[in-house]
């Protein structure tokens, strides 16, 4: 029987790692929380979406270098660009499925310790809305930015910019800004929102064309 | 589209900073194995990647089978099933084990066969002599035995042209000769089976090579058949005294002290007439040495 992309594609040992970093991030949200309060847990969202970049060299770690040759046997399949698509959006969608039951993890955690998950909801949710767009650009940029034109790897790393200033504008919405500055806070983030959404649409179209063809600026003649 | 080739294109164009692949006509004889040779950035793996659908940013048109063009490679899948294709070294993912280039090739190829994938690695001695390993990683391999898995995972496939970027030049000469026979029995398991492969192993894989083409700065320099191009070509041997008068009409010479030998176009012959000199059929080796010696910008 023919395996799935994913399970094709990614070794088991890829796949344990990706749990036990669920497993470790709850336990390390809901101590950072403790110990160290929100700052904590910023650092802890920064820092997730690196951890989970970093495992993708266990499965996908060719696809970002030059050595690969541009994935020639997968090129040299009709359907080879399907199966890799499958394998990747797969990875990203159970990525995504970790983050959030990491994050659902640590706020549970707080409730059931504190018995007050109320004030933490609100910098769940945010969390929540941060970590899939830096995680997909994240993954994005780092496959192609090394095969597509150098327009498109800023346009991605703005994205990402974006993301990560939204990101800190909310968090410290409620605790760090002065009253006066609050204002300008919620459409900063609809405007920074809009630019990353953009960037991704685009970023994906071109991501698509330029897997069709040979678009990496090295010669191997 | 000429009825006796595999792969017929026109006009390609590859445009790098320094370097231009031009190549006005090309056509792959079908039933045949074909040598593409050259120099170290003569343009053999550009047009190899342009020939199977790898590489895309080129311009020009290409006819496959006889029947489907260039568009078509990416949108009918029964052109690239047709077509096996190994390139250089990690053509395979590194992180990849033996198990899941089965288990890929197997979902993105329609016919690929498990069971002569595991054989032609057990008959290739890909582990040693240790059996089949599905857990072995590609990374842990050598050279020559990612060689020896790309071959055993192309022809694991039912396909009816076998394209080859440098097959021979990380395998032993046991293993060439193993290539060699193998590359024949494909091209005599079925009609119309074609081979094509870039080679700078000229001599190893001279006896199963039916049809040269000779590369030189993103040019085809040279093609034909390696009977023909023996006719062509001829050896030219003499003494010491006669080299300054045979220079001319020699496509390249050697000098030792008890004479010189050379090559020339047979139809040149004529014009040494009266020198004491031999003459004998040339290799494929020299024939090529001797084409890209003319064509080459080392001094």
């Amino acid at each position: 029987m023919k395996k799935s992309p994913y399970l094709a594609f990614t070794s088991l040992m890829y796949r344990i790692i990706q749990i036990l970093i669920v497993l470790i991030s709850v336990v390390l949200g809901f101590l950072a929380d403790v110990y160290i309060g929100n700052a904590g847990i910023v650092m802890l969202a920064a820092g997730l979406p690196l951890i989970l970049v970093f495992t993708d060299y266990f499965a996908f770690s060719g696809t970002s270098t030059k050595k690969t040759k541009s994935m020639q046997f997968i090129k040299s399949s009709c359907k080879g660009f399907d199966f890799f698509r499958s394998a990747l959006k797969t990875d990203l969608l159970l990525k995504h499925i970790c983050l959030l039951f990491s994050f659902l993890g640590i706020y549970l955690a707080e409730i059931i310790y504190f018995n007050d998950g109320d004030g933490f909801a609100a910098s769940i949710l945010l969390l929540l809305i941060y970590l899939p767009i830096s995680q997909l650009t994240m993954n994005i940029t780092l496959i192609i930015s090394r095969r597509i034109a150098l327009t498109l790897a800023v346009q991605i790393s703005v994205c990402y910019i974006c993301s990560m200033i939204s990101t800190v504008l909310l968090l410290t919405y409620s605790f760090l800004l002065p009253e006066n500055l609050r204002d300008y806070t919620v459409p900063s983030i609809i405007s920074f929102a809009v630019i990353e959404i953009l960037s991704i649409i685009t970023a994906v179209i071109l991501y698509k064309d330029c897997v069709k063809g040979y678009v990496s600026g090295f010669s191997d003649t | 589209m000429d009825q006796n080739s595999v792969i017929e294109a026109k006009n390609i164009i590859k445009k790098y900073k320094n370097f231009t692949l031009d190549v006005p006509e090309f056509k792959l004889p079908k039933g045949f194995a074909t040598a593409l040779i050259g120099e170290n950035g003569a343009g053999k793996t550009t047009l190899l990647n342009i020939l199977t659908g790898i590489r895309s940013d080129y311009q020009g048109t290409i006819n496959y089978f006889g029947k489907y063009s260039e568009k078509e490679l990416d949108n009918t899948p029964d052109v690239k099933e047709r077509i096996g294709y190994t390139g250089t070294d990690n053509y395979y993912l590194p992180s990849w084990t033996v198990g899941q280039i089965a288990d890929i090739s197997s979902i993105i190829f329609d016919k690929f066969d498990s069971s002569k994938f595991k054989k032609y690695c057990d008959d290739l001695a890909i582990f040693g002599s240790a059996s089949f390993d599905r857990s072995k990683k590609v990374s842990a391999l050598s050279d020559g035995t990612k060689t020896k898995l790309m071959l055993a995972g192309v022809l694991s496939r039912e396909t009816d042209l076998l394209i080859m970027d440098e097959p021979a030049s990380p395998l032993d000469p046991l293993m060439r000769d193993k290539l060699c026979e193998l590359i024949r029995d494909y091209i005599n398991s079925g009609e119309n089976k074609s081979v094509f492969f870039s080679t700078h192993n000229i001599s190893d894989m001279e006896n199963v090579t039916d049809y040269a083409i000779i590369m030189e700065h993103g040019m085809i320099v040279e093609q034909g058949f390696v009977e023909d191009l023996k006719e062509k070509y001829i050896v030219v041997k003499g003494e010491r005294d006669d080299v300054e008068k045979v220079r001319p009409v020699l496509y390249t010479m050697s000098q030792s002290n008890y004479g010189f030998e050379g090559i020339c176009l047979a139809e040149n012959l004529d014009k040494l007439a009266g020198l004491d000199i031999v003459t004998e059929t040339p290799s494929l080796f020299k024939i090529s040495v001797a084409v890209m010696k003319k064509n080459s910008l080392i001094k």
